[in-house]
């Protein structure tokens, strides 16, 4: 793998990824689903800028490290979390035109909720054939409603349910995501 | 209980507390608190993430609880990224009905599985069957799937995707009519979206163009029956997507046969 430079620092993507995870892949997926969650986060204190800060928290804690700064929190999300409250608490705003993103190493992962509609139901659909029979009953009788019957069926309690539907519907947001750009498309 | 026991449970509740969270219904210190919880434990991150998909789900299901809908517009429908979170939701539930009648089509009926004898016998049935329906159509009148008729107003329900070529809805428009009601079969149509009709023949695709009410499992176009004059139509079916594009989503084929007409 290319060595990609971020500030005066040597440490490369897959060397900072690895904060995460030693595995590159699963490092690679919890970076992703962190710049999601912290996307959320910014959503929920109703930020109009949420992916724009999400990359801010990203940035500042991928330049701590540079500075060799280590990360002491038994999970690095936690680490990243409390730079995001600070963003919070600091006001930040994204300065029209700034580049947020001023090296490789730090792009954001691209994001199903960028593709216009048309695309998402492309992808989408594409996506869904995809899934093993038993994920893809389960999100049907879950969105025709019939969730509490499926949970009873197999045994799952409700909560459990919901938060399996969510990471199969992040897994297809992902999946779909990646065929876009694997596409050829831009996201806007 | 009385009314403090009620909300002291209510807040004890988890799933409760993260709706408030999400509704924006929690006191600063509260909100506070759980927030930093997120630094703690960050799979309360995912918890909180996947009850809201569940809230936009259900609210696109129109199943979201009534108390709970004011509030979940007023801070759902401002905020263009969670607006954008409701309309993917929206178009999932479409995807996975359009993969669940895609996967219907494609599993063979089960007659089919049956050994040759059966199965060339059960074509040929379905050859005279076919055959008889083709004859009693052409001798039978003008046949809706449903109507409901009153002095002035007439009412047909279409189903979507019936090419014109076995037209087999044929409408027949009294002259006393002033409007037609076209009740559009549509499953995946949502209380909330808004959809538009446009009426066209293979002439003229725009004749007629209007908004639709939402009814259960369907919308409702009212048509005048004057631009209703005997012929071939085609009624696209279409949904507003973010604010200013509209985005097919059904096309119904009806024949409309002069009063007395045989149908032919």
């Amino acid at each position: 793998m290319s060595r990609q430079e971020f500030g005066p620092s040597t440490l490369s993507r897959s060397e900072l990824l690895a904060i995460f995870d030693s595995d590159p892949r699963r490092a690679e997926e919890k970076y992703i689903a962190l710049y999601h969650s912290l996307t959320r986060y910014f959503e929920w204190n109703r930020k109009s800028d949420p992916q724009d800060m999400a990359q801010e928290v990203l940035k500042r804690g991928f330049s701590k490290l540079q500075e060799g700064q280590k990360i002491t929190a038994e999970n690095p999300a936690a680490y990243f979390f409390g730079i995001a409250r600070n963003v919070v608490r600091e006001g930040w705003k994204a300065r029209q035109h700034e580049q947020l993103v001023d090296v490789d190493i730090l792009k954001p992962p691209s994001s199903f909720y960028n593709l216009d509609p048309a695309e998402q139901r492309v992808f989408l659909s594409e996506c869904l054939g995809k899934l093993p029979n038993e994920e893809f009953e389960m999100l049907m009788a879950y969105v025709r409603g019939e969730g509490e019957a499926w949970s009873r069926k197999v045994g799952l309690q409700p909560g459990a349910l919901r938060l399996r539907v969510h990471r199969i519907r992040r897994r297809l947001e992902e999946l779909a995501s990646t065929r876009a750009s694997g596409s050829g498309r831009k996201e806007s | 209980m009385v009314e403090g026991e009620q909300v002291r449970v209510a807040t004890l509740d988890p799933d409760a507390q993260i709706i408030r969270y999400l509704l924006d219904e929690m006191e600063p210190e509260e909100r506070s608190a759980l927030e930093e919880r997120f630094s703690q434990e960050p799979s309360l991150v995912e918890q909180v993430s996947s009850m809201e998909d569940d809230l936009i789900m259900q609210y696109v299901c129109s199943s979201l609880e009534e108390r709970l809908v004011p509030r979940f517009e007023e801070v759902y429908l401002q905020a263009p990224a969670r607006r954008a979170r409701i309309d993917s939701a929206r178009i999932l539930r479409q995807a996975l009905d359009a993969a669940a009648s895609a996967k219907e089509q494609r599993q063979p009926h089960p007659a089919l599985r049956l050994r040759w004898g059966f199965v060339l016998a059960f074509a040929a049935a379905m050859v005279f069957l076919v055959a008889g329906l083709r004859l009693l159509w052409k001798s039978t009148p003008s046949r809706p799937i449903t109507t409901s008729v009153d002095n002035q107003q007439i009412a047909f329900v279409l189903e979507p995707g019936r090419v014109r070529s076995d037209s087999g809805i044929q409408i027949t428009v009294p002259g006393t009519t002033r409007e037609v009601q076209l009740k559009l079969m549509w499953p995946s149509s949502m209380a909330n979206e808004n959809y538009r009709v446009t009426l066209g023949t293979p002439e003229r695709p725009e004749v007629w163009s209007g908004a639709t009410v939402h009814q259960n499992a369907g919308v409702v176009a009212t048509v005048p029956a004057n631009v209703l004059t005997a012929g071939d139509y085609t009624l696209k079916l279409e949904v507003a997507r973010a604010g200013t594009h509209w985005e097919d989503v059904a096309n119904y084929y009806f024949r409309v046969a002069k009063p007395g007409a045989s149908g032919k």
